[in-house]
């Protein structure tokens, strides 16, 4: 494809391009548009982009969407992620590919046995982030009802007799041979071993048709477990709640009880089992030179520019959604601190308001007053990060703002009204990760400026 | 790809308490008789979770004959359920190879008894001779598949344990239950059968493992007359005075005369709640002073 072709004689309907990085329109810096997908390949586009014109708000890290409006219709093209932008005078040439995430976050080392290959490719589809909804793999709804084994190595745990933790069991070393016997390992050689050389695993059991789901409920049960066992260790006090003696070692105190990098699982029933890197973490990749090149880190920052990079991190690298989304507004919570609001009540107001409250209630309850006529003079959250983006000439779209809004709710419906409906899509949390590196790397930049001062 | 073959469980009780979990939520859901979709779906389930428990059985004693074969041994057993030629044979104090023999018969007379009770909760609507006759369970069924499958998950460790005697490298995985807490909840379902003799047998057993648990000795080093020590150092023990009278209740079972229904009836409740206690909070001082001797001896 190229750009708009010459229709002398009006026969033709107009075509125009559309090329957009998330919600930016960025089509009239494009140039050079190439496209191209077939059966036995992911789609894969190339552009050049004028960066002169291009909007400031284009993100690379934002979903790519090319396509072609023609009378009235839209026709999409391709879809996908931008893969490399190499700078070249005036010009950024990117590539593009599309099923991006399918190729970042495959499974990685995978050995399998007696598995048929509707069974892997849902699990490689589904390990990838694509919804149950997007995968058409007719032969799975024949697929019977049977009981799971799903074991993952441990670290940080060692036992010599079983626990029972809830629906999870937590086992000494040498117990997994069972299910690793008769997995041809082909090239990978070592992951059998690796995988029968832990020093505890946990196994949990679940009856389900189909692997990934069996495997996916598995690893939330044992990662909850995980967890609890995690705060358990760290009860310092004498005796439990029900009364009984604890005992205590601070070494047992501060282990992290964590999963290994490899799960296994065996259906009862088909024999079918696998072993595989335990991945939905994206694939570890490498950033090299050119990545690196430009990178300059702030010279004493604040404690909240500090606190708000930890923050990300852990928005960036949590395997669990709501605790990535929870870990973004928690660093974005840090950025915004010390942002002026317009106040609803002026200083007198407050006063009088004070006055009026504090007359008809206790004296214990004044405090409270106090602190409740402070709250309302608090911006809320949304409005203080759009000062900041302000403040900070941070390019930021309409849609960025309403992507960073969705998340907010899920992480309120997560926190104060129970289970979110539905999750966030792993390129929405990609994406809004990379917007809040955007603000992070302009804030940090005016603080460096000398015209942010430290809030911390 | 040769043909799929299932293997040996990772932890045979770990399936039997995923079976038995079902199993549980399905009494409820039958009791509370509300959704005919949702029953449907928790009996599939049902069926689903038994079934990999019933492979594994089948799996693990493939398995054993398998191991018996290569090292030839004969891993066929003499005749058929339940081995009554054989059992005049048996001998508690056997040779390694009797051993396996014996656990694996026991091994197979608590498999018929399970697939009895599972023959009934895994039973078809409509099967047997009224066909279109309503599916429901006596809710007592649900826990006798329990017990009979934790009976059937401690043999497997038995037969295990002495495989490993025998040919030395058996895969034991334990039970993540204390062999003390097992037998208080034996006692606690043999008095829910209304069985208080049987229910004393696990308590006088049970209250053995618990003390030596808590004092960090085997429970065989331990005197025979336990209550005695522990009235010995503290007379108003309640614990001391229950044990007592549970040892003599014992001793009459095993004379095989009749016990006093009356006091075995009072007395395996409070022996169920003192020693429950005894597991929550152990005066384990006073565990010392009472058996200073066995601790005292203990290899440091």
């Amino acid at each position: 494809m190229s750009g708009p072709r010459r229709n002398r004689l009006g026969l033709a309907r107009e075509r125009t391009p559309i090329v957009r990085f998330g919600d930016v329109d960025i089509a009239s810096s494009a140039e050079a548009i190439n496209t191209r997908e077939g059966l036995d390949v992911l789609p894969e586009a190339q552009l050049r982009l004028k960066l002169s014109t291009t909007p400031d708000s284009a993100d690379y890290l934002a979903p790519v969407v090319i396509a072609m409006r023609e009378g009235g219709l839209e026709h999409e093209l391709f879809q996908g992620s931008v893969l490399t932008a190499v700078l070249e005078g005036e010009y950024a040439v990117l590539k593009c590919a599309g099923g991006q995430l399918l190729v970042e976050s495959l499974m990685g080392r995978f050995a399998a046995a007696f598995m048929t290959a509707p069974e892997i490719a849902h699990m490689a589809a589904r390990a990838a982030g694509l919804d149950e909804d997007r995968i058409v793999i007719p032969a799975l709804e024949d697929l019977p009802l049977q009981t799971f084994e799903v074991l993952t190595g441990l670290e940080g745990i060692e036992i010599d007799t079983p626990i029972q933790l809830g629906s999870v069991r937590l086992l000494p070393a040498g117990t997994a041979e069972p299910l690793a016997a008769h997995i041809d390992t082909g090239e990978e050689t070592d992951l059998v071993e690796e995988f029968l050389g832990a020093r505890a695993y946990a196994l949990s059991l679940v009856t389900e048709t189909v692997a990934y789901r069996a495997e996916s409920d598995a690893l939330a049960e044992i990662d909850w477990a995980l967890a609890w066992l995690s705060v358990h260790l760290r009860y310092g006090l004498v005796r439990l709640p029900d009364g009984r003696a604890q005992p205590f070692s601070r070494v047992a105190a501060r282990a992290q009880p964590r999963r290994g990098p490899l799960v296994g699982g065996r259906a009862l029933q088909t024999g079918g089992r696998w072993i595989h890197a335990a991945s939905s973490q994206a694939a570890l990749t490498v950033a090299g030179q050119d990545a690196l090149q430009s990178s300059a880190i702030p010279n004493s920052p604040s404690s909240s520019l500090r606190q708000a990079v930890l923050a990300a991190r852990r928005a960036a690298d949590d395997l669990d959604p709501i605790q990535r989304i929870g870990a973004l507004w928690e660093a974005i919570e840090f950025l915004v601190r010390g942002i002026g609001a317009p106040t609803p009540l002026a200083r007198a107001q407050r006063k009088a308001l004070r006055l009026k409250l504090i007359d008809v209630l206790p004296p214990e309850h004044h405090e409270r007053v106090d602190r409740l006529i402070a709250l309302i003079n608090e911006a809320p959250l949304m409005d203080k990060l759009r000062l900041l983006i302000e403040r900070d000439s941070i390019p930021f779209s309409a849609g960025d703002f309403e992507l960073l809004k969705s998340l907010r709710e899920v992480r309120n419906e997560a926190l104060h009204g129970g289970d979110p409906t539905a999750g966030p899509k792993p390129e929405e949390l990609e994406h809004a990760v990379a917007l809040l590196s955007r603000i992070i790397f302009h804030t940090a930049e005016r603080t460096a400026r000398g015209d942010g001062g430290d809030r911390g | 790809m040769s043909e799929p073959s299932i293997g040996e469980a990772v932890d045979l009780e770990a399936l039997v308490h995923h079976a038995s979990q079902i199993t549980s939520d399905l009494q409820r859901l039958w009791q509370e008789a509300l959704d005919d979709t949702r029953r449907s779906e928790v009996g599939e389930q049902l069926r689903a979770r038994w079934s990999a428990v019933v492979t594994a059985i089948n799996e693990a004693s493939k398995a054993l004959t398998e191991r018996l074969e290569s090292r030839g041994l004969d891993p066929r057993l003499p005749e058929l359920l339940p081995f009554s030629a054989q059992v005049a044979t048996f001998s508690l104090d056997p040779t390694p190879e009797q051993a396996l023999r014996q656990a694996q018969m026991g091994l197979l007379v608590a498999f018929d008894l399970l697939s009895m009770a599972l023959g009934e909760l895994l039973r078809e609507e409509g099967d047997g001779e009224q066909p279109n006759e309503s599916r429901d369970w006596d809710p007592s069924a649900f826990a006798i598949a329990r017990e009979r499958a934790i009976m059937v998950s401690n043999l497997a460790g038995f037969v295990s344990q002495a495989e490993a005697n025998l040919l030395g490298d058996a895969r034991i995985v334990a039970s993540a239950t204390p062999p003390a807490l097992a037998r208080l909840s034996m006692a606690r379902a043999a008095w829910s059968h209304g069985d208080a003799e049987a229910a004393c047998v696990h308590l006088h057993v049970g209250a053995r493992l618990l003390i030596g648990d808590l004092l960090s000795v085997d429970s065989s080093a331990l005197p025979v007359d336990i209550a005695e020590h522990l009235l010995a150092q503290h007379g108003q023990s309640n614990l001391g005075a229950l044990l007592k009278l549970l040892q003599r209740s014992v001793e009459t079972v095993v004379t095989g005369a009749e016990t006093d229904l009356a006091v075995v009836t009072v007395l395996v409740p409070n022996l169920l709640m003192a020693l429950d206690d005894l597991a929550l909070r152990p005066p384990v001082e006073l565990l010392r002073k009472a058996f200073a001797d066995v601790v005292d001896s203990k290899p440091q």
